[in-house]
């Protein structure tokens, strides 16, 4: 099986690209599609066709792979085959940072508009205070159901929270604000997907680093600890990285739920192993895969209507954590 | 590797107080006590897992506490009772991860890692495992693979709490072979901790005993045995006891006053199960005449009952029949277990002779006699003798007479005709 | 100046003199030269240099001419303004950008700066939100091809259409929907190659900054951040230059003030003559137990004080709405004597009762004299803001116009 799947998800993951790029409310020919992801400028509107496409693919990958990673570190870490940075809350909280940055932040004129940079430092600060309460708290809850209790629990205050902030702006804005609460690629621009870019490589780039640990983590505290690991280093580390790269995908895309939890999931049905070394990178691949697959899905099922993202991770999401829960009880 | 006054325990709370013990490599070191006595502590202390809360734990000269995680990690291998969560792993991965402390920051493996790999699981004899899973493992195969992960770290010291818990017998037997061979052949000093007394004793070079906040240390199994503080440990008011020679823990006979009387004629190891029965039963037991170098001397001391014995290697003498024919006679129940009877013994025939000639009732248990000795009532079985008051009586099949080396005194009888009593 | 004239003149006429008087002949040469300085909503600069050469004196002459002094534009909104200029117009939108309109087939001015060129009439509009479907709609009645120049709209099925002819035209294909105002279908706006991307916008707008980085032209409509209902209206002349009907928005603008005016002239000689109370107004909505009530600067609150009305909320001191609590709320409107629920999803005393049962004793309520928003407020109401006046004037006073029945306006 191994053999098989390892040279597939890349290929499929190029695939999912070209269809990216080749679908949308106007046709654009497909040499000129290709062309364009090469490279090579189309002529007029497909250029611009072309380029509004592939800004959504490119936002997509970087937000999925981050989605992806940081759900496979959060389910090793938590040993919770339910944590994801959505049900966790941690999306929640750090879209309340970025909410809070922007309605307080330009009111007060700190920052114009959409300044990736800043917005990116108040997600990964929302991000980590999530985390580290789920961390403190989950020491006193145990239990699977536990865990996701208190991430709903956080989720639900941070939504709180951040309907308190917009509800004192006019409607207009608390549409535009709800709708981006549940994930999408449709205004992504270049200047913020490129200045976030690195930092989500970066930040895939140290989670590779994490994997050790967290595979020794696996063997219990103790025993890792004998092994030579620093466990309170370790979990610190993991959990700082989890919350930067959830941090990466709410400033592009806001939160997204479920990629995080099925990505991981589906590397370890294909698989077959436990190993973070191999579980953690390709989760990234499949989870920039599955939102590739998700924008395309928002942005063609009711055209021109466009859906959030989560609408449809949703149609996979909930069935996941059903049949996990389902398992869960059912082994009881 | 040695623990100098050490105090260990939890956050504030202090299990165990002033210990001092070394473990030497190429020995194993068993520790034994009562249940939450501290052997989990003492064990997670070692081995740099806790933070002592008091003294110091050295190998070779350097503070377990102080070493840099990956420096310990090559010293010292630990072996918990918790489980790992890698149903998905093989086995060849599992010993793998414990290369941790060696390898860099991706756990790449390099030839001489795999080298290690490959010598932990031969020494542990899971070598034809290593691609299975670990959830298609038998108890006592994925405790062998988890000492394998800690061999593979190549320690000096290697420490396990409770190895042999929730193992079947022959499993248990097996982890604890390996463990002395561990330490025998590979040279590592290995400590570990075990609820299995008797298996203890057998195996352990040394013994430390962890009871009531502290430890005692035998650098002999012999020496444990000997010391009624140890035996004391494990019992609620002396209702055991440790047989020095034959290692092995009898359950002391406590006769209520007025517990009707037993007495065993055997030897040669026939007599042991019906002294345990018998004792089991709520009798007072007493045997004769056995020899002291017969196993069944050795056991009945053990056990406390009162023996009339000869000294080993002469024949049973005239005041030895006496005593015993005196005991005998005042004993509710009388039992012969027919053991191998030779010119040193065959007196206790004439014991027997003299009994029925009282008219006592004599039983002989008769499963497996090779003889027969007239006027016996035999029944199968020692579950068929009138335990404290029940009587059982089956079907003996009837056997040719003994007919063994005469002795000097009176003949034997021996007629073809056995006057068994059936019914 | 003048002084300095003189002493010019004196001194020229002493050195002339007195170079007459050695005996030499000097020249004098006069320059004229006329500069435009500038030319604003209320005057025209022009500076006119005289330079005399007289050796050795030179004299210069300055003089500021006022030549014309004209009425602004615009005189309600304060969102917007419009400056006409020599063959072309400066308009200021919503965010404060200078788009400079020219005619089509005329080339734009030299020296003028602007955010945005647009050429006039424009022929592929888009426009984001229904309101400025109104104006266009109500644009149409003197422009029946009006709509030929409008190519998409971004509607997404969010709402329900109150203009049939609107409506035809998306079923038919000929305006395109471009989907949701929040969420664009920005390839199918790309494909339509607009000139004109009508839009309204708020800080950390993504709409807006996905169409600057696509540089599709657009300009913010700020109609509903105005605070009078004049001036909300008066936009109609924003909208008006882009697809050139200036006049005709300017006419429309007039007759729909004449009858403001008019309406709230009669309803003041009428108090003044039939000497009638003062009129209590409270304006709220409701939802989920909140109460948010229209603000004492919001254009709802003026026009009320237009109709000589008092308005319960009146201290207030904002634009917009505020949420109050439910003992302010009952504390100031239990006395009113009309109340207008500014929503159209409760749709019966029963269901007002429901979310704030205080209501069933409030005088409004006991004398019937409540009204709901109907559904077709925000896009026919806009479009006919005189009559939305009047609706009001009558939900005020019915005894002053005892024929009329709200059209925007349901009673409870």
């Amino acid at each position: 099986m191994r053999r098989y799947v390892l040279p597939v998800l890349p290929a499929s993951l190029l695939g999912s690209v070209l269809l990216s790029a080749a679908t949308g409310s106007v046709k654009v020919p497909l040499e000129s599609v290709i062309g364009g992801l090469l490279g090579f400028r189309a002529e007029g509107l497909a250029a611009t066709v072309i380029d509004l496409r592939l800004v959504r693919t490119v936002a997509a990958l970087a937000s999925g792979a981050s989605l992806g990673a940081a759900g496979a570190i959060l389910q090793s870490l938590f040993r919770n085959p339910l944590a994801d940075p959505f049900v966790l809350g941690i999306s929640s909280g750090s879209s309340l940072a970025i909410a809070a940055t922007l309605i307080a932040g330009t009111g007060l004129g700190l920052i114009s508009s959409y300044d990736p940079q800043a917005l990116y430092v108040a997600g990964a600060l929302g991000a980590l205070a999530v985390s580290l309460a789920v961390v403190a708290l989950s020491s006193l809850l145990r239990s699977v159901l536990g865990l996701v209790l208190v991430g709903v629990m956080l989720g639900y205050l941070a939504s709180a929270l951040t309907t308190l902030l917009v509800i004192t702006s006019d409607v207009e804005r608390m549409r535009a604000f709800t709708f981006w609460t549940l994930g999408t690629f449709s205004a992504s621009k270049w200047s913020v997907v490129s200045s976030v870019l690195p930092i989500a490589i970066g930040s895939l780039l140290v989670s590779l680093l994490v994997a050790k640990p967290l595979n020794a983590l696996l063997f219990g505290e103790e025993t890792a600890a004998s092994m030579g690991a620093s466990v309170r280093a370790s979990r610190v580390g993991a959990v700082a990285v989890a919350a930067s790269l959830v941090s990466c995908s709410v400033v592009v895309s806001g939160p997204i739920g479920f990629i995080g939890l099925a990505a991981p999931h589906a590397v370890r049905l294909l698989l077959r192993t436990e190993d973070n070394r191999l579980i953690v990178p390709l989760s990234a691949l499949v989870g920039a895969e599955l939102a590739v697959l998700s924008d395309v899905a928002a942005r063609t099922l009711m055209s021109p209507l466009e859906l959030p993202v989560t609408a449809v991770t949703s149609l996979f999401g909930a069935p996941t954590v059903l049949v996990l829960v389902m398992r869960r009880w059912g082994i009881r | 590797m040695r623990a100098r006054d050490l105090s260990a325990g939890y956050g504030r709370r202090e299990v165990l107080t002033g210990v001092s013990l070394e473990v030497e490599k190429g020995k194993l070191t068993l520790v034994v006590g009562p249940n939450a006595s501290g052997k989990s502590t003492l064990l997670k202390t070692l081995a740099g897992i806790l933070k002592p809360l008091g003294g110091v734990v050295l190998v070779d000269g350097r503070e377990v506490n102080r070493m840099r995680g990956r420096e310990r990690a090559r010293t010292i291998g630990a072996v918990t009772t918790s489980r790992p969560q890698v149903s998905e792993m093989t086995v060849e991965e599992v010993v793998g991860m414990g290369r941790y402390p060696w390898t860099g920051p991706f756990h790449l493996l390099t030839p001489r890692d795999r080298e290690a790999v490959e010598r932990a699981m031969e020494v542990t004899g899971v070598v034809h495992l290593r691609r299975r899973r670990v959830t298609e493992l038998s108890d006592g195969q994925l405790q062998r693979v988890l000492i394998a992960r800690a061999l593979a770290q190549e320690p000096d010291y290697l420490i396990l709490d409770e190895p042999t818990t929730h193992l079947d017998a022959p499993s248990r037997i097996e982890v604890m072979t390996l463990l002395r061979d561990l330490a025998s052949e590979e040279g590592v000093g290995v400590i570990a901790s075990t609820h299995e007394l008797e298996l203890a004793l057998r195996f352990g070079d040394k013994i430390v005993l962890v009871s009531s906040g502290t430890v005692k240390v035998y650098q002999r199994p012999e020496d444990a045995v000997g010391d009624p503080e140890f035996a004391g440990a494990f019992s609620v008011g002396r209702s055991i006891s440790l047989s020095p020679v034959s290692l092995s823990v009898e359950v002391l006979q406590r006769p209520r006053g007025d517990a009707p009387k037993a007495f065993v004629v055997s030897g040669s190891g026939t007599g042991p199960p019906v002294f345990r029965a018998l004792v089991r039963g709520g009798y007072e037991v007493s045997a004769g005449v056995l020899h002291e170098n017969d196993i069944d001397y050795h056991v009945a001391v053990s056990m406390g009952l009162e023996v009339v014995s000869e000294r080993p290697y002469f024949p049973i003498s005239e005041g030895a029949l006496r005593a015993a024919l005196e005991r005998a006679s005042a004993s509710d129940l009388i039992v012969f277990t027919y053991p191998p009877v030779g010119p040193l013994n065959s007196g206790n025939l004439r014991l027997l002779e003299e009994l029925l000639s009282m008219g006592l009732e004599v039983y002989g248990i008769g499963s497996s006699r090779t003889y027969d000795v007239p006027g016996l009532r035999v029944v199968g079985s020692v579950e068929e003798l009138p335990i404290a008051g029940e009587r059982r009586i089956s079907v003996a099949p009837a056997l040719p007479p003994w007919s063994g080396t005469r002795y000097t005194g009176s003949s034997p009888r021996s007629s073809g005709s056995s006057r068994d009593r059936s019914s | 100046m003048i002084a300095v004239l003189l002493l010019g003149l004196f001194g020229g006429y002493l050195a002339a003199g007195s170079t007459v008087g050695a005996g030499t002949v000097t020249v004098t040469r006069e320059i004229e030269r006329t500069v435009e300085l500038r030319t604003t909503l209320t005057e025209r600069l022009v500076q006119t240099v005289t330079l005399t050469r007289e050796l050795p004196v030179t004299v210069t002459r300055t003089e500021t001419q006022v030549v014309e002094r004209r009425e602004p534009e615009v005189r309600y909104a304060k969102l917007f303004s419009i400056e006409r200029g020599d063959g072309y117009t400066l308009v200021k939108d919503g965010l404060n950008r200078t788009i400079l309109l020219v005619r089509r087939g005329q080339s734009a001015p030299q020296n003028v700066r602007a955010d945005l060129v647009v050429q006039v009439p424009v022929e592929r509009a888009v426009l984001m939100s229904a309101t400025h479907v109104a104006l266009v709609e109500r644009l149409r009645e003197y422009s029946p091809g009006i709509w030929d120049r409008v190519a998409g709209i971004m509607w997404g099925r969010s709402y329900q259409w109150f203009f049939p002819e609107v409506e035809r035209m998306i079923e038919e294909g000929k305006l395109v929907d471009v989907g949701a105002a929040w969420s664009p279908d920005y390839e199918l706006l790309v494909s339509l190659r607009p000139d004109l991307v009508m839009i309204y916008t708020f800080e950390g707008d993504p709409v807006r900054s996905k169409l600057e980085e696509l540089k599709v032209p657009y300009v913010v409509n700020s109609e509903y951040l105005e605070d009078t209902l004049l001036g909300r209206f008066e936009w109609i002349k924003f909208v008006a230059a882009f697809f050139g009907l200036d006049e005709v928005g300017a006419e429309v603008f007039r007759l729909v003030e004449l009858r403001y005016q008019l309406t709230s002239h009669k309803v003041s000689a009428s108090i003044e003559a039939l000497d009638l109370r003062p009129v209590k107004v409270a304006w709220f909505s409701v939802y989920r137990g909140t109460i948010y009530v229209a603000g004492g600067l919001s254009y709802v609150a003026n026009s009320i004080y237009d109709l000589k009305a008092v308005y319960a909320f009146s201290d207030l001191k904002v634009t917009g709405g505020a949420q109050v609590s439910l003992e302010e709320f009952v504390a100031r409107a239990s006395d009113a004597d009309v109340l207008v629920v500014s929503t159209d999803l409760i749709q019966s005393l029963e269901a007002l009762t429901e979310e704030i049962p205080q209501i069933a004793e409030f005088k409004a309520v006991r004398e019937g004299r409540v009204y709901r928003f109907n559904s077709n407020v925000y896009q026919l109401g806009y479009m006919d803001t005189e009559g939305w006046f009047l609706d009001l004037a009558s939900m005020l006073y019915p005894e002053l116009f005892p024929e009329h029945t709200p059209s925007y306006f349901v009673a409870l």
